[in-house]
């Protein structure tokens, strides 16, 4: 920014301030005349306001006035205004004549050293654009011209990886092998479930049976899992699958076992349409512990039913 | 006890009344171990089943209220196969009553009361005795607490 601002101020005001010059010359000889004319009346500027005004005699003044030619002093210097003084003003005024010219000559240059700048930098921003474009094109067309050396390393590469992507494709076919029987397993067990969730058996009504099997207190979920309840539509102590219906009770203490389960497996038999029947018993709600509970259930033991005070504890 | 069953083939003993025609029918070992136990404790002289940890438990459980007392099956151990059952007792004699005679009362009651409810055979009933209680106070049985 700085060497454009040098040159356009080099360049550029010799032709502009060229009549500004021409018009002000003889402000300038007059000024010039003033001065000298001030330094004649007085040595030191800053004292040359007070000492004509003073001490200063008027004939030199006035002599020098008068082969200054300056019409504005002599125009002035007939009225009753002290000579000196009107010299005075005379020079201040060419002084601010003359600032306002060098401003205004400044300004001007200024301004056209600014659009010069913006020129230059505009045209120095093309060429750095056009610079930076044949870069650009010029690095593509570097590019272009090692695009196939670094093809021909991508061909080098693929032959000692031959053996790896062989690998790699065995492994992916034995993961997928693995992965479609995996699948299979799935979709067979996704079919239970559902054969599960809704079970061709009404489960509820089988239930309702083998709790009206004498001795069975309730149908026992227990702790193998093998009757859960989980699903819907599944029952308590009820476990159905493919192959078999299985039935978990809990019976009273005292009851004929084998014959509870024969009772018990007749009535999923005629539930498990087609099925295996299978009949647990889980567990024995024995009456209130104690010996006279036993010796009860000893009186029950041979009936295979037991009439029903004991209180089933949990 | 442990939950696993003892699956009952049908049609392998004769005589037994698991025997069905066609599906299975199983007891579980809880089942022989509750049975078992109230057989043993009908025995008179027999005062307590379990060994030495299971009472010392039993004992804090008597005392914790709304857990209740014992098990049926303390002092049980079963071993139940398809159509047979072997079964380990702990037990506490009463003092003064005469042990070899006791062990064949309780052996004899567990083999008839198992056989009779579960339709099982029972091979074995291994008894062990594991203390003899001393009735201190002449209270009955019942209502003393162990005093040990």
């Amino acid at each position: 920014m700085t060497e454009p601002v040098d040159q356009g101020g080099s360049a550029q005001p010799t032709p502009v301030a060229a009549p500004a010059v021409v018009t002000r010359r003889p402000a300038e000889a007059r000024v010039a005349a003033a001065r000298a004319a001030a330094n004649a009346a007085g040595p030191a500027g800053a004292s040359r306001r007070t000492v004509p005004a003073s001490s200063v005699p008027p004939g030199p003044a006035g002599g020098v006035r008068e082969g200054a030619s300056q019409p504005t002093a002599a125009a002035v210097a007939p009225s009753s205004v002290d000579p000196g003084l009107a010299s005075d003003r005379a020079q201040v005024k060419e002084h601010n004549r003359r600032l306002i010219g060098r401003v205004a000559r400044r300004g001007r240059a200024a301004a056209s050293s600014a659009t010069q700048a913006t020129a230059a930098v505009a045209s120095s921003a093309a060429q750095t654009a056009q610079q930076a474009g044949g870069q650009v094109t010029g690095a593509a067309r570097d590019l272009a011209r090692h695009a196939p050396t670094g093809a021909d390393l991508a061909a080098g590469a693929r032959d000692p990886a031959g053996p790896a992507v062989q690998a790699a494709r065995a492994a992916g076919g034995a993961t997928s092998a693995v992965a479609s029987r995996v699948a299979g397993a799935t979709s067979q067990r996704a079919a239970q479930v559902r054969d599960r969730v809704t079970p061709d058996v009404d489960l509820q009504a089988l239930a309702e049976e083998v709790r009206g099997v004498p001795g069975v207190v309730r149908l026992a979920a227990d702790a193998a899992g093998t009757a859960a309840a989980a699903l819907p539509g599944r029952v308590r102590g009820v476990s159905l699958d493919d192959d078999e219906l299985e039935v978990h009770v809990v019976a009273d203490y005292g009851t004929h076992l084998p014959a509870l389960l024969a009772d018990v497996l007749g009535v999923v038999r005629r539930y498990s349409a087609g099925r295996t029947p299978v009949a647990v018993v889980a567990d024995v709600i024995v009456p209130d512990q104690a010996p006279d509970a036993a010796s009860q259930a000893r009186d029950e033991e041979g009936g295979p039913v037991s009439p029903g005070p004991s209180t089933p504890a949990a | 006890m442990a939950a696993r069953s003892s699956e009952v083939a049908p049609a392998q003993e004769p005589g037994s009344d698991l025997v069905t025609q066609d599906g299975r029918t199983s007891i579980a070992d809880v089942v022989v171990a509750k049975i078992a136990g109230i057989a043993a404790r009908e025995v008179a002289g027999v005062h307590q089943l379990g060994g030495g940890a299971s009472r010392a438990l039993g004992g804090l459980r008597e005392r914790l209220p709304g857990v209740g007392s014992q098990s049926p099956s303390t002092g049980v151990r079963v071993e139940v196969g398809q159509v047979q059952a072997a079964v380990d007792i702990n037990l506490v004699v009463e003092y003064g009553v005469p042990i070899v005679g006791l062990a064949d009362e309780v052996r004899a009651s567990v083999i008839e009361r198992v056989e009779d409810l579960t339709g099982l055979e029972v091979t074995e009933v291994n008894i062990s005795v594991d203390d003899v209680y001393l009735d201190d106070g002449g209270d009955t049985d019942d209502e003393s607490p162990p005093a040990r």
